[in-house]
């Protein structure tokens, strides 16, 4: 059965529009082991410049435990990243943010009871430097949020908002506007739409493409095959640990992906 | 509408306060008519002051008194003696009794206790006694040892009103004075010696008759051949006690002097109430016609069970048979020895008697006690296990000085045993070990019965006497059947320090307690609300914390909202201090409110000597060593028994009139 | 119309505020108590409700700081005692186990020859270390502070018995470094009782010096924690550790950070105590860290961490000294004078939910 969706992929093969890009990301074999499980079982994975990636696959198949090894909360057990053209190391989530890779987890992202200017600077503060003491620069700080915000249309009321008061999809549209402001070189959604209504996700949708528009590549982790119709440009399915495949847009079917991302079809 | 909703909020916070604020207007009013008389009552006692200022400050205290006669009890404030010179030098004392030795054996007992004490506390006593019962002369002998200047005075009150001159007279030269065998205590009496060394009656009922219901019984009876008799109706109030406490049936039965009547009233009385099971005689006089009536009865020990108070012959021989518990002994020895060593220690370090009353009696006669006792010159060794020592704090050099010069004294090879640091297991260790050095007598801190439940009930169980000191509750409290424990008498610091406070006058008393949930310290709350109650003062708890800063407006409040509360007494630092910075707040002056306080601090007794403060408790160290040894070298080698399960070593009040013979000798007796 | 956005603006600065809701009580149950209690409105009464809070209001500044990091310290009655011994020996050269011990390791003071500066270094840098210790611990081990530091508060609670000798260390002495710390404001007190109440009234007035020491201190923590990036790193910590970290927030360093702080605000407390009241007991201060945390939480600060100010943490402790001030002298009939802070108990948990009602209308 798989053979013939490779069939169909065949008779359909769309060309990669950034074959020409520079690679961003290069993930080589890459091994994952937690004691005895192996959650990752030698992973070939490449984004390149200006691409919206979709990372596809069923729950506990090993998207996540990729995309935390490339943002430093895991260490890989064996393999190779190269990143922006040199082989790297990736310890901690400062090594991957040193990098340029920025990352928008559902919930490790912004802390609701702080406001909006405060979450889009925090580790990043513009300060004034007086003796010891690392003096804010309130206002600077409030203003560029909001302008930055403004640049990829997202408007706010105000950047003295507090962050818990926002809806999930502005929520979202923060972590993103962050990683343009700072120049990133790589932005990891995890599942940024999951839970948001349909208005919601439309908006956090055009966020993406205000992303890619700047030439950032994303690699966003969903559910949802929608989206990546919607946005991506290709993906990324993953199962068991292992790549199935890099596809471009257009390549499969909904029934494809569904069929590629629960293995049914192999059986 | 939210901002409505958040109004409803404070409008209902509102609402509650004034509900509970609805009775407010009525207690203003209250206060300001007791505003009114506490104000003239103020305004007398200054007067008093002022006029008398001059004075002797006795006659000006008498003056007090007066004012507040008709609402206080009588109460006579101890005079504080003048210390020796000398600590280590050899003491003059004078006994002066109303009977001596030649004229009965038990007044050689007595005299026996003197003769012993004496040589215990390097003193010299000398005896005087009239040729027959005399109060004049008796009252004229006082005289005469008043003008023999000694060091100290002992004495039996036989007439508290003919003696009252001529020991105020010694008194008033600073002599130390306590009674003996005769008396009721400076309280009752109306004079101000030291205290009186006897039996306490109510303790020998209650603990009598703890002992007889102690394997359980269905109905105790109080045979009293003396009805009327003060002393025996305190016994027979005792017995009760313990037996409503045991939850056995109580009835008085009154007999006569004729031993043959007395019988057939018993079995009379016994015929138609065969549940009596626990019998109690007044002595040899109910003791006879008593075991006649066993004889007619055919009564055996296995029917009934039988104590009495006193001793003789037949009763003695009743104990070893095992017809009758104990008798009960008010233990004359310890009348001679402990007036001297009270003495003693009052004239040497300052050191005064905790109560007005020190029990010498009960002493329980059982068949352990009968027999001979080694003596004073056989040689005792005593090991003592404490959970701290000398090297750690202060205080407990004060506690092991008490200990050594006593074992010195006495002649007693005394060992202390002490943890490295606190630690409760090791300390019970150290308990073994002291029980396998096989002492004669051991003394011990008490600070976990539940741990030294077990090494403590061996040593008794090896014939090893035992007496806690310090940390303890007393057997009853901790359940391990030792001696007795020497400590402070929380209650009775309360008590006794109310009653000094209410008879300077006042409205309230406040207990200011900033440890609130303490047991020592609701004891003492306790004691003071006792005396306000007595003297007809309103009464309060006043809960601060540890921080004096709060704690001071707590205070301060408090007294805003209650201007009627002029008796202020503080649990130790940890209250006085905010107590005094409230005094500063207010402005308030030792003319506005009357203070007493537990323990003492540099501050508290600088407070003293401005006359601020009346005084600091203290619970006398160096008494509850020195007292530990005293008890264990009586009973080895003497068979005398401490009295009663808590022994108090405090409250030893210091006041201004003692304050500089307290500081002088601090670190080492205080 | 401009008026009508100016009125929405505060609104909403306000409701942004963990101050708000505190602040609302306090000046609500104060007006209530000027209107309904004998004796409330009066200088005495004001300035007593002020002093009260002079030791606890510092502490609470740092259990503030703490909270809103997400950590606790109930070691801090120690540290307390701990700068009340070392301060107060070293200050005057009280005859005590501390000062014969630092003069025997040859530092400048002896028995009766004090050193105020020494005494200040040693009354804040250990309790300081103290806190240090505390983080350090929390950072190596991550098992939670309130874990922590009840250990360390049993084994900092011995070693001050050691250093105290087991003593109470009262003085008599007056030097100058207390009535700095914490001597009478005169020229406060002087100046109401002449120009606002006259000299005849019965009224008195007791501010002392640890009042304005204490409001410096807050208007210095409230900056730090508002102004500066150590202080947004709190927030944040407090609030969603991994984002924080996720960030880039170096979190070990932020509190080991703010248990130093909390231990040097607990040393200058314990200096201010003893320079009031010349004394200091082992079992100093005991239970004043939940007394702080209290403060803090009626102050709008979350026992989760991550909300919460400084200056709401001073409206906290001065909204439970003016109820307790209040209930006392109300003196209701069924609460006798052994049994108002039960009264108070009840009113905190009464603000704590006001807090939580306002605080849901700013954030969700």
């Amino acid at each position: 059965m798989t053979k013939n969706i490779m069939e169909k992929v065949a008779e359909k093969r769309q060309k990669d529009l950034f074959a020409d890009e520079p690679v961003i990301v290069d993930m080589k074999n890459v091994v994952k082991r937690f004691g005895t499980v192996e959650a990752l079982r030698g992973v070939d994975f490449t984004v390149r410049k200006g691409e919206v990636r979709a990372l596809m696959g069923d729950n506990g198949a090993g998207k996540s435990t990729l995309i935390k090894v490339l943002t430093g909360v895991h260490t890989l057990t064996s393999g190779q990243i190269t990143f922006d053209g040199e082989d790297v190391q990736i310890n901690s989530p400062a090594d991957a943010r040193a990098l340029g890779i920025e990352t928008c987890y559902q919930d490790l992202a912004l802390i609701p009871l702080m406001s909006i200017w405060r979450n889009f600077f925090l580790g990043r503060e513009l300060v004034t430097n007086i003796g010891p003491i690392k003096w804010l620069r309130r206002q600077e700080m409030a203003r560029q949020c909001k302008e930055s915000l403004l640049d990829i249309g997202i408007h706010i009321r105000s950047a003295e908002e507090k962050v818990g008061k926002m809806s999930g999809g502005e929520r979202q549209s923060i972590a993103i506007g962050r990683a343009i402001h700072f120049g990133a070189k790589l932005l990891i959604l995890d599942e940024p739409t999951s839970a948001l209504s349909v208005k919601e996700t439309n908006k956090v949708l055009d966020y993406i493409r205000a992303a890619k528009e700047r030439g950032l590549p994303v690699i966003f982790i969903t559910h949802n095959v929608n989206h990546i119709y919607e946005v991506s440009d290709s993906y990324t399915i993953i199962r068991q640990g292992q790549s199935v495949g890099t596809y471009q847009k257009g390549e499969l079917t909904q029934q494809d992906i569904a069929d590629l991302i629960t293995g049914a079809r192999e059986k | 509408m939210k901002k409505i909703k958040s109004l409803k909020m404070i409008l209902g916070l509102a609402v509650l306060a004034f509900l509970a604020a609805a009775c407010e207007p009525q207690v203003v009013e209250v206060e300001k008519e007791v505003q009114v008389e506490v104000t003239v009552e103020v305004e007398k006692i200054v007067e008093v002051e002022v006029e008398k200022e001059v004075e002797k400050i006795v006659e000006v205290e008498k003056e007090v008194e007066k004012i507040v006669e008709v609402e206080v009890e009588k109460v006579v404030e101890v005079k504080i003696p003048v210390i020796v010179d000398d600590p280590n030098r050899t003491l003059d004392i004078i006994a002066v009794q109303h009977a001596e030795c030649a004229w009965d054996s038990f007044w050689c007992t007595v005299q026996a206790g003197i003769t012993q004490g004496a040589a215990d506390n390097n003193v010299n006593v000398t005896v005087l006694a009239p040729d027959s019962f005399d109060v004049d002369k008796t009252a004229s002998l006082i005289e005469q040892a008043v003008a023999a200047q000694p060091d100290a005075i002992m004495l039996t009150v036989t007439d508290a009103t003919v003696f009252k001159e001529p020991i105020q007279a010694a008194l008033d030269l600073g002599i130390p004075v306590v009674a003996y065998n005769a008396g009721a205590g400076p309280v009752i009496d109306g004079i101000g010696y030291l205290t009186y060394l006897g039996q306490d009656e109510y303790a020998g009922g209650y603990l009598g008759g703890q002992r007889l219901s102690a394997d359980g019984g269905t109905k105790g009876v109080c045979v009293n051949h003396v009805p009327g008799h003060t002393g025996v109706a305190l016994r027979c109030a005792g017995f009760e006690q313990a037996m409503s406490e045991a939850g056995i049936a109580y009835e008085e039965l009154a007999i006569n002097d004729d031993p043959s009547e007395s019988a057939t009233i018993l079995g009379d009385y016994y015929a138609a109430n065969p549940d009596v099971d626990i019998w109690i005689t007044m002595g040899p006089n109910g003791a006879v016609p008593f075991y006649a009536f066993m004889g007619n009865e055919g009564l055996t020990a296995d029917d009934i069970t039988h104590g009495t108070f006193d001793n003789s012959p037949e009763i003695t021989e009743n104990i070893l048979n095992g017809t009758t518990m104990f008798g009960i002994d008010q233990q004359p020895f310890l009348q001679g020895y402990g007036a001297v060593t009270a003495l003693s220690l009052a004239a040497r370090y300052g050191i005064l008697p905790a109560g007005p009353v020190t029990a010498t009696g009960p002493g329980f006669i059982t068949p352990d006690t009968i027999g001979d006792f080694p003596g004073a010159d056989s040689p005792m060794k005593i090991i003592a296990v404490q959970h701290a020592e000398c090297a750690w704090d202060a205080f407990w050099c004060v506690v092991q000085n008490g200990a050594t010069t006593a074992a010195d004294r006495m002649n007693i090879d005394l060992q202390i045993l002490a943890p490295d640091s606190f630690d409760v297991d090791k300390t019970a260790s150290l308990i073994e070990q002291a029980v396998a050095a096989e002492p004669d007598a051991i003394m011990l801190t008490v600070t976990d019965p539940a741990v030294f439940k077990d090494p403590i009930e061996s040593a008794l169980a090896a014939g090893i006497p035992v007496v806690a000191y310090n940390a303890g509750a007393g057997p009853v409290a901790d359940g391990i059947d030792y001696s007795t424990y020497l400590g402070q008498d929380e209650y009775a610091g309360g008590y006794q320090g109310g009653q000094r406070l209410a008879a300077l006058g006042g409205t309230k008393g406040v207990c200011v307690n900033h440890a609130p949930g303490h047991t020592g310290v609701a004891k003492r709350c306790a004691g003071f609300e006792q005396a306000m109650t007595e003297a007809g003062l309103d009464y309060e708890e006043l809960v601060t914390n540890d921080d004096p800063a709060e704690s001071a407006t707590i205070i301060g409040d408090y007294y805003s909202a209650n201007p009627d509360a002029d008796i202020f007494i503080t649990m130790g630092p940890g209250s006085a201090v905010p107590f005094y910075a409230f005094m500063e707040n207010e402005g308030l002056t030792k003319d506005d409110i009357v203070h007493g306080t537990f323990d003492l601090s540099p501050e508290i007794s600088a407070m003293i000597s401005s006359g601020v403060t009346q005084f600091g408790i203290d619970q006398q160290p160096f008494l509850q060593g020195y007292g530990a040894v005293q008890a264990l070298n009586l009973m080895v080698r003497h068979g005398v028994v401490p009295a009663l399960p808590v022994t108090p070593t405090g409250p030893g009040f210091v006041t201004v009139d003692n304050l500089t013979v307290v500081q002088a000798l601090a670190g080492e007796f205080r | 119309m401009s008026n009508d956005t100016f009125r929405i603006r505060s609104l909403r600065l306000f409701e942004n505020s963990p101050v708000a809701g505190p602040l609302i009580t306090l000046i609500a149950i104060y007006i209530l108590f000027l209107f309904i209690t004998p004796n409330f409105a009066t200088w005495r009464t004001l300035s007593g409700i002020v002093t009260a809070v002079s030791i606890s209001g510092i502490v609470t500044i740092g259990i503030t700081l703490l909270m809103i990091s997400g950590e606790f310290d109930l070691s801090l009655a120690p540290m307390i005692a701990m700068a009340g011994y070392l301060f107060g020996s070293v200050s005057v050269g009280a005859d005590s186990l501390i000062t014969n011990t630092l003069a025997g390791w040859g530092l400048p003071v002896a028995v009766g020859q004090g050193n105020v500066t020494l005494a200040i270094i040693l009354g804040l840098g250990v309790p300081m270390l103290m806190g240090l210790v505390n983080g350090l611990i929390l950072i190596s081990t991550n098992v939670p502070s309130f874990i922590v530091t009840l250990g360390t508060r049993q084994i900092y609670r011995g070693i001050v018995w050691i250093v105290a000798g087991a003593e109470l260390l009262q003085v008599l002495d007056d030097p100058v470094v207390y009535e700095v710390f914490n001597g009478r404001f005169e020229l406060l007190n002087n100046f109401i009782k002449n120009n606002i109440i006259g000299p005849e009234s019965r009224d008195r007035v007791n501010f002392r010096y640890a009042t304005l020491w204490l409001i410096g201190l807050v208007a210095l923590y409230q900056t730090l924690l508002v102004r500066t990036s150590f202080g947004n790193h709190l927030f944040a910590i407090g609030g969603n550790a991994g984002a924080a970290t996720a960030q880039g927030v170096r979190s070990a360093k932020a509190r080991v950070y703010s248990f130093m702080i909390s231990g040097l605000l607990a040393g200058f407390a314990g200096m201010v105590q003893f320079s009031q009241f010349k004394s200091v007991r082992v079992a100093e201060q005991t239970g004043i860290e939940l007394t702080a945390i209290a403060g803090a939480v009626v102050g709008g600060a979350l026992l989760t961490g991550g909300y919460g100010s400084v200056w709401g943490a001073l409206v906290g402790v001065m909204l439970i000294s003016v109820l307790r001030s209040g209930v006392i002298l109300l003196k209701i009939p069924f609460v006798p004078a052994d049994n108002f802070p039960a009264i108070v108990g009840v009113t905190i948990i009464a603000s704590v939910i006001f807090n939580n009602y306002l605080r849901n209308r700013s954030t969700s």
